[in-house]
């Protein structure tokens, strides 16, 4: 099963591979770690090299660790071909003494390799040493994200064979996207297409797998007026002023994820509308529109009277919701503690109950019976991790912490028609 | 003929080496690569005291115990290794001679161990589904089903490696039966144990300590250059008859005598790490290297290109080159964690934090930059992932928002500045911001 494509632009790492496992009649490195960011092609090209070479060989995920059991008898199996239980590193290594031939080179590879250091010690040893403990041509390739320096633990590892998977150039990258488009068009096209693309996500990330699904994602739109006819290919200048809008809203969600192309455009009309109507707001609006959920009344209240009783310090809220407050001189030392205390910057406070419900029945206009539905729309804002409940004590005073960031605060303030900006002790 | 032979030869000599060096690699590299090797050079006395203690037990019947000592990468199990095959070159050894290897990492139980010994003696008929009282019963109905004849059992030789790791099992029992059977006498056994650790008999139970002979056979770095340097230059050569070996052994020879080639190894590899096992992988690396570039040649050039391949260079190198593979929006992330931390002299810090200042410097200097907070999150969860960034230790982290939770950065001082200088095409202001925080500026 070789499905898997020469990687381009990973000549060097292909040859210095090549020169570890390929050669006839040498003894492979007992281990071999490759590190590089993520999308750098460090699994692709090893199982590359393995599958067309014929290299016997297993492909392991780290993350399965926690079970090991399933790190034995996977391995097992992809190497010996047989289903065997094995419990212990000990069964293992006798296992594969016994089944494996000792000429024959064999490749383990594990993925994402840094999770071994939340293993037991000797695990680690075991695979670090395999082919000096059951006298095989046997090699692991460590693959993982972080350097080797954060390996090392207290009694030494052995010295591992160490290649670089260096990130992408700005120009590898420009190849590798034009490879990655459909069919259909001409290359100058497509990179036309990328050189316009690529100068406006590269700040934010160069991460391949990302801008693969922005190109991908956005192509489709880029494609739109030639194939109605309208342009023809090389009015780049028209193509580019079309897409232009698209991708700088696209630089909202890089990285995200969030949305598939025709929920984009939902996305994007529906931003519009706002738009058009409300020219000030932000364009990070459209992302609270799509995480909030809809609350009953008096919990949009209690949310606010919440934000409002952790972002803002006990010895205020007098002068905010009292009213009759008698006037504050402003001195020099009490402007300078205003400045110094920013409570956005270090977190939401505690505050206990009383003072919740003392804000919310002074901020909701009309009168309010303290009935059992309150207390249980709290309980619901608890329940949506909405607001955290702290420590044990829930008979005497319970104690929150709003959990709420300022934009969705402020967007459920919008809806109820309460300017929250008011009733803040600092911006 | 001869005088044929002889001008052959003498032509082969003048030829320059036609070294295949891909063949040269293959062989060498059973040697280079793995810990597998059976040869080991030098320090003939211990080698000949191991041997000595062996032949005892196997011909005389004496039961040793024996422990070696010394820091990674000296050559203790080499050493053990190396005197297993010079033994087993007499018959009357493989014949008589029972052998157990144990390790450390993979016995990691006393239960364990016992059922290796069993496998290793080849006694799993034997035992069968017999349940013993106890762990000294077990050890004792296995030496006396190896009884040949006239009531003489066969000699063991149990070899422990890792020695350390045992003696945190339970009780010591492995090792307090095992050290009893060597000195009551019951069977003709040697034990040797092999550890990195040199104090381990303080691990050592008083009842085990006892019962030890307290041999050790201390295994040294080597200490004077000229031994390093011998046994480099014998390490690096074949040891066949081929034309091959000739040729490269040869080769090998002239190069190594050179000064400059010398005095490289002395200060850039003897100074930083005497083991032989450094040595070994440096001198892969370098074949490596000559594979890659296709040269057959041994010059200062390859040793030069090999050290940088090794780990040993600066670790600064590995985190730098990691950092330059960043986006700009990492960059400036972290930028402004070390402007943050100069400021507040290295309290923890938060997301919120970063990302005020982010901001400040992007509204001001530079405002290509997205200011999307998620975006920015995510950026900032990436640098968590690859380690510049964790959570202070020790404080609870449950039930609060991913932003306010504190974190302390993992970067050594410095390396950002060069980092940030090597960078391709880094923006001109995030360079400016890095050298200058931007509260010094108006």
């Amino acid at each position: 099963m070789s499905d898997l494509d020469r990687p381009l632009c990973r000549e060097r790492q292909i040859g210095v591979l090549e020169n570890l496992l390929c050669v006839p009649g040498a003894k492979v490195p007992p281990l071999i770690f490759t590190y590089g960011l993520s999308a750098t092609g460090k699994t692709h090209t090893v199982r590359w090299l393995l599958e067309t070479r014929s290299i016997k060989h297993a492909v392991f995920h780290c993350v399965e660790l926690y079970n090991v059991r399933l790190l034995y008898e996977t391995i097992l199996l992809k190497l010996t071909g047989k289903v065997q239980r094995c419990d212990s590193a000990n069964e293992f290594i006798n296992i594969l003494k016994k089944d494996l031939h000792k000429d024959e080179v064999y490749v383990i590879l594990f993925e994402e390799s840094d999770r071994f250091r939340d293993t037991d010690l000797h695990i680690r040893q075991v695979f670090c040493r395999l082919s000096e403990l059951t006298e095989l041509n046997i090699s692991c390739i460590w693959e993982s994200k972080i350097d080797w320096t954060r390996f090392q633990p207290n009694r030494g590892l052995p010295a591992p064979f160490i290649i670089n998977f260096p990130q992408y150039t700005r120009s590898e990258i420009q190849e590798l996207l034009v490879n990655i488009l459909p069919e259909g068009r001409s290359h100058q096209f497509k990179e036309n297409y990328i050189t316009m693309l690529l100068p406006i996500f590269y700040f934010v990330t160069r991460s391949l797998r990302e801008l693969q699904h922005i190109a991908q994602v956005n192509y489709t739109s880029y494609c739109a007026p030639v194939e109605d006819g309208q342009l023809t290919e090389k009015d780049t200048k028209q193509l580019w002023f079309n897409i232009e809008q698209q991708l700088n809203k696209c630089i909202s969600t890089v990285n995200l994820r969030e949305v598939e192309t025709n929920q984009m455009k939902e996305l994007l009309e529906k931003e519009d509308e706002d738009n058009a109507i409300d020219k000030g707001s932000a364009k990070a609006a459209s992302t609270t529109t799509r995480t909030t959920p809809e609350l009953p009344y008096y919990s949009k209240f209690l949310l606010i009277s919440a934000y409002l009783a952790s972002y803002n310090p006990q010895r205020t809220d007098k002068r905010f919701f009292v009213k009759e407050h008698g006037k504050q001189r402003k001195s020099a030392h009490s402007i300078r503690a205003k400045e110094r205390y920013d409570s956005k910057l270090t977190g939401p406070k505690p505050f206990p109950l009383e003072r919740l419900l003392a804000i919310f029945y002074n901020i909701i206009e009309e009168s309010v019976n303290p009935t059992a539905n309150i207390y249980s729309q709290i309980t619901s804002l608890v329940r949506l991790q909405l607001i955290t409940a702290i420590g044990n004590d829930t008979v005497e005073q319970p104690k929150y912490r709003c959990n709420v960031d300022f934009e969705f605060a402020k967007h459920v303030a919008k809806n109820i028609k309460f300017d929250i900006q008011k009733y803040l002790y600092c911006q | 003929i001869c005088l044929i032979h002889f001008y052959k030869r003498r032509m082969l000599k003048r030829r320059s080496p036609e070294l295949d060096i891909r063949e040269v690699l293959s062989k060498l590299s059973r040697r280079l690569a793995g810990n597998l090797d059976e040869s080991f050079y030098g320090q003939e006395e211990k080698v000949s005291f191991l041997l000595d203690l062996l032949k005892r037990t196997v011909d005389k019947g004496e039961s040793n115990s024996l422990l070696i000592l010394g820091p990674h990468g000296s050559g203790k199990s080499a050493l053990v290794r190396h005197v297993l095959a010079e033994a087993s070159k007499s018959d009357q050894w493989l014949e008589n001679v029972l052998l157990v290897r144990l390790n450390g990492f993979l016995q990691t139980d006393d239960k364990q161990a016992l059922k290796e010994i069993t496998r290793q003696l080849h006694l799993e008929n034997v035992v069968g589904d017999k349940v013993f009282g106890s762990f000294a019963d077990h050890l004792a109905f296995l030496l006396t089903s190896l009884k040949v004849g006239d009531k003489t059992s066969k000699p063991i030789i149990f070899i422990l490696e890792e020695f350390d790791l045992f003696c945190s099992h339970r009780n010591q029992t492995l090792l307090y039966n095992l050290f009893d059977t060597a000195q009551s006498r019951a069977a003709p056994i040697c034990v040797i144990g092999v550890s990195c650790q040199i104090d381990v008999t303080e691990l050592l139970e008083k009842r085990v300590n006892s019962r030890f002979s307290h041999r050790h056979l201390h295994m040294m770095l080597l200490e004077k250059f000229d031994d390093y340097y011998n046994l480099l230059t014998r390490i690096s050569k074949i040891d066949d008859d081929t034309d091959l070996a000739v040729t490269w052994n040869s080769h090998v020879d002239s190069v190594f005598k050179k000064k400059d080639i010398r005095d490289f190894f002395e200060k850039k590899i003897f100074t930083f790490d005497k083991t032989v096992s450094h040595m070994k992988h440096f001198l892969y690396l370098t074949l490596i290297r000559m594979v890659s570039n296709g040269q057959s040649e041994l010059n200062l050039a390859v040793l030069e290109s090999a050290l940088a391949d090794t780990h040993t260079s600066e670790s600064a190198d590995t985190i730098m080159a990691t950092l330059t593979d960043l986006s700009i929006l990492e960059i400036c992330l972290l930028i402004a964690v070390k402007h943050i931390s100069d400021i507040y002299e290295n309290e923890p810090f938060n997301f919120e934090m970063v990302y005020h200042e982010y901001l400040k410097f992007k509204r001001r200097k530079y405002s290509p930059l997205p200011e999307e907070r998620s975006v920015v999150l995510k950026c900032w969860e990436n640098l968590q992932a690859l380690e510049f960034i964790s959570p202070k230790p020790g404080i609870r982290t449950t039930g609060q928002q991913l932003e306010y939770i504190l974190h302390t950065s993992q970067l050594p001082d410095g390396v950002l500045k060069k980092a940030v200088e090597k960078y391709d095409n880094c923006p001109i202001e995030v360079a400016q911001w890095m050298s200058s925080s931007l509260h010094t500026c108006s």
